[in-house]
């Protein structure tokens, strides 16, 4: 079956190549996205090949990919998101257009597709919508321009943390993990209190992401937390940090009354892995009742 | 003196006993509140950060504000799926209200020369009619005109044209082709347009049909107050017909009448009677009451049914019945209501596709109040919601059987699965029409609920799907997609209240959210026993919460993979998927997976499991 596949495939692909003109290449383009974006278990075998195929026409195929964005299909849409993967900087130019669509599924695809393109020379064109009407459109830019990577944009990330949307708030967030910029601290510790986990959680990443130039910033937050939900979280990052300087703050935790706090500040120490973490937490071991604080200091003795 | 004193005594006693012995079912709930809070807290969390949003995509008009309410706070359908097991009466389930107040209301059109024809048709026969057959044949007449389309203010700027292109484009969209495993991938393709373009053009055309499904409440009113008994048919109205402009009313005798063709109202005072029906054209309006006999039903086989735009009420007081009802009917509200309420005996259902309990625009419901039943169809049923629609499938009493699938494959996914769809399950056009509601509610008996791919408390595309049963040993069998399963921005619920169960299924399955969708799986009371293979027992899945929460009896939980179960959480595109396992008593057995008796575990950040 594959071997028909392929003998299928290459003939469309220079069928289309042997003729002039748009209209042939549309036609190999149309065919082979057909087959790219089936979800259909009897044509499994053909999607992959397909795509391959399409991704090898390279920057010939792109205008009539470019059309089909208009598509609302989850499946299509993955299948436009492979292909371009496979073109790669070529198409970015046709895609940066796009974001100025009127068709909102284009323009959020086009933004989608752009941060997996990780292509810095589309930095420019997604600066202009980082303050879009729309909030999908937004936390996509500046998702987008996290995984570009670019610190131009690391200020507006900065300013998005503080979006009225929480999804915005948390691609800013995500976006800025990707950096390991100091500056970024004292913001991120504030959105490790926001009202949506899914915010503290990527604050929480981006700050262990950041490393060392955190550490003081975090002993101090960890003496003073905002909340109970950002002092876990903190308490988290220590572990991820892994640096001495936590040993005293969490041997208190692990000794504190709140068994949750215990129990995260067990697994920070284990990340610690020092003598003197251990030894805090075979202590504790020995007088523990709360089952999660238990099977944390069990996992770390386990691993 | 001392009699006092024991009067006083026992008074308090009695007091204070109402005031402890709360139902077991609140204080289930009660302690699960608690450990969720618990489950929350070990995932840095709280209650609010379980949400999900109606707008991921611009919201279509056909969105359901209940739906929107369940998924901003999903916790609360565990509430909602109890308190279903309690209803009595149709007028419990409050369906207008389930229909939200966006859709337009429903307005008779007064035509004082309709009301007097109507009056007139009925002078001559009173007096053989009776009492009670007379105004239940001024009920139901009433009731017909409030089903006509042509009656319905929404419908009144439909040409015929467009009244075609809703009936053909929803028989598209809800109909399968078993032939379609042997079409070529361009065909397949080819279909997939065509289907989409025509999603395309009803999204704005049905928006008049909004809230079509609200003439229900006349129909429970009928059922409440001339149907609550068993209507007396003196002998002296047997064998009469009468027609009218919605063809003829027709009363049977005792003796085993066949009814063949097309008819608008029959009254059987008894014997086994057997109904063929077949009816011209579209809009049709049927309505039975049969009082007593065996009996069996069969209705029309067509492609468009003729059902559609329509209405149809089958009320069977006793016997073992038979239904065969293809697809489109037994309950089945395509822009209209049906009912079918069996009272008493034994049944068999047997349907195709969009059945025994369907709704879109509109409201279906299957009502059985006793015996042990079976249940067959093949897709969309079982208490099914499609756009605007709420599908009910209530079964009182009796060992039931419910079996969904078999006819259609699955062609997406596996060569040797079906599609099902099914008990207690929602569906909406993605992304173009938001889902409706879909509940199969079943009080009694041991019970076994079999379905193939998506099925058993589950939803699709802003749909709410809830399986609630009550009591029973019961069995659920589902192979993907099930018991509690919620895909792409929706809520499912399997809640089971008593009984030492069974659940079996293979994946995304027992409480699993897919897509920023709910999925939750709760089971009260009994030992029960949990089989599934992966990605399942709480598993949340691309930005989803996968719930399984069991509060008493010793429990087994087998799994295949232990990566992805029992409260199993990961991130995804930028945020996590959630978890949460919650056993809360006996002392439970576990295989495979990563949980344990008497343990709390969280083997995933995202996700957390508690045994206590």
């Amino acid at each position: 079956m594959k071997y028909f596949t392929m003998i299928f495939l290459t003939l469309l692909v220079s069928t289309a190549a042997a003729q002039t003109g748009a209209d042939s290449i549309n036609i190999a383009v149309d065919s082979l996205f057909v087959r790219a974006s089936s979800i259909n278990v009897y044509y499994a075998d053909l999607v992959q090949p397909s795509k391959e195929a399409l991704g090898r026409m390279g920057a010939s195929a792109v205008p009539r990919l470019v059309e089909k964005m208009r598509t609302q299909d989850a499946r299509e849409m993955q299948a436009l998101e492979d292909v371009f993967k496979l073109i790669g900087p070529p198409a970015v130019p046709q895609l940066v257009d796009v974001l100025g669509s009127e068709n909102v599924y284009r323009r959020r695809l086009a933004v989608r597709i752009l941060g997996e393109l990780k292509d810095s020379s589309s930095v420019e064109g997604l600066l202009k919508y980082i303050d879009d009407d729309d909030f999908r459109m937004r936390a996509g830019v500046i998702s987008a321009l996290g995984k570009v990577g670019h610190k131009r944009a690391i200020p507006k990330m900065r300013e998005a943390l503080r979006d009225q949307d929480y999804l915005v708030r948390t691609s800013a967030a995500v976006a800025l993990s990707n950096f390991k910029d100091s500056s970024n601290v004292i913001p991120l510790i504030k959105a490790l209190s926001d009202k949506y986990y899914g915010v503290r959680y990527s604050a929480a990443l981006a700050l262990s992401n950041i490393g060392k130039p955190a550490v003081r910033l975090i002993v101090d937050a960890l003496k003073l937390p905002g909340d109970t939900l950002a002092y876990y979280q903190l308490i988290e990052i220590a572990g991820n940090l892994a640096d001495p300087r936590f040993l005293e703050p969490l041997v208190k935790i692990v000794n504190s009354d709140d068994p949750y706090a215990r129990a995260f500040a067990a697994k920070a120490l284990g990340k610690l892995g020092s003598e003197a973490a251990m030894k805090a937490l075979q202590d504790r071991y020995e007088i523990e009742t709360h089952p999660l604080v238990i099977s944390k200091i069990e996992a770390v003795v386990l691993n | 003196m001392i009699y006092k004193i024991t009067t006083i005594i026992l008074f308090l006693a009695a007091i204070c006993s109402g005031q402890t012995a709360a139902p077991d079912s609140f204080q289930a709930l009660d302690s699960l509140q608690r450990a969720i809070d618990m489950g929350l807290s070990s995932l840095k969390m709280n209650r609010g950060d379980l949400t999900f949003r109606g707008d991921y995509l611009e919201e279509d008009p056909y969105r359901l504000p209940i739906v929107n309410a369940y998924m901003k706070e999903p916790l609360k359908i565990i509430d909602y799926a109890d308190s279903t097991l309690s209803f009595e009466r149709l007028v419990d389930f409050k369906i207008k209200g389930l229909l939200g107040n966006k859709s337009s209301e429903v307005k008779r059109a007064q035509n004082s020369k309709i009301i007097e024809k109507d009056s007139r048709l009925f002078e001559r026969a009173d007096t053989l009619l009776g009492r009670d057959i007379s105004s239940l044949l001024k009920g139901l007449l009433y009731l017909a005109r409030g089903v006509d389309p042509d009656n319905w203010p929404g419908f009144s700027g439909y040409s015929r044209f467009q009244r075609d292109s809703l009936m053909e484009g929803f028989t598209l969209l809800l109909e399968e082709n078993v032939e379609d495993e042997f079409k070529t991938v361009d065909q397949l393709d080819s279909i997939a347009q065509y289907e989409d373009r025509w999603a395309e053009r009803l999204v704005k055309l049905a928006e008049n049909s909004r809230g079509r499904g609200k003439i229900v409440d006349e129909f429970i009113s009928l059922l409440d107050s001339s149907l609550a008994r068993p209507p007396s048919v003196p002998s002296s109205a047997y064998n009469l017909t009468l027609p009218t402009d919605y063809g003829d009313i027709v009363i049977g005798d005792t003796s085993s009448n066949k009814y063949e063709g097309d008819f608008f109202i029959i009254i059987d005072p008894g014997g086994d009677d057997t109904y063929d029906l077949r009816f011209p054209g579209v809009g049709h309006q049927i309505y039975i009451i049969d009082l007593s006999g065996n009996d069996s039903y069969s209705f029309p086989k067509d492609r468009i049914s003729p059902l559609f735009f329509g209405g149809s009420m089958i009320v069977d007081f006793e016997g073992d019945d038979l239904y065969a009802g293809g697809s489109y009917s037994l309950g089945a509200g395509l822009f209209g209501v049906s009912v079918l309420w069996d009272k008493a005996g034994n049944d068999r259902y047997y349907g195709d596709t969009f059945t025994q309990g369907a709704g879109c625009f509109g409201v279906g419901i299957l009502r059985d109040d006793a015996g042990n039943d079976t249940y067959q169809a093949a897709l969309f049923a079982h208490g099914f919601g499609f756009v605007d629609g709420v599908g009910i499938l209530w079964d009182h009493a009796g060992n039931d059987t419910y079996i969904a699938g078999g006819r259609y494959k699955d062609i997406l996914r596996y060569k040797d699965h079906y599609i099902s769809l099914s008990q207690g399950f929602a569906y909406g056009i993605r992304p173009k029409m938001s889902g409706g509601i879909g509940l199969l509610i079943d009080k009694a008996g041991n019970d076994a609920y079999i379905s193939d791919i998506f099925g058993q408390g589950s939803s699709y595309w802003y749909g709410l799907g809830v399986l609630s049963d009550s009591a029973g040993n019961d069995q659920y069998l589902s192979f993907q997609y099930a018991q509690g399963a919620a895909t792409h921005m929706s809520v499912g619920i399997l809640f089971d209240a008593t009984g030492d169960d069974v659940y079996s299924a293979k994946g995304v399955s027992q409480g699993c959210g897919h897509d920023r969708a709910a999925g939750l799986l709760v089971d009260l009371e009994g030992n029960d026993s949990y089989n599934a293979y992966d990605l399942s027992q709480a598993a949340g899945s691309a930005n989803g919460l996968g719930f399984l929460a069991d509060i008493r009896g010793a429990d087994a939980y087998v799994v295949r993979s232990d990566q992805n179960t029992q409260g199993f959480g990961q991130p995804r595109r930028d945020y996590g998927s959630i978890g949460i396992f919650i056993d809360l008593g006996g002392r439970d057995g576990y295989a495979g997976g990563v949980g344990r008796d008497s343990t709390w575990w969280s083997d995933s950040k995202w996700g957390i499991g508690i045994d206590q």
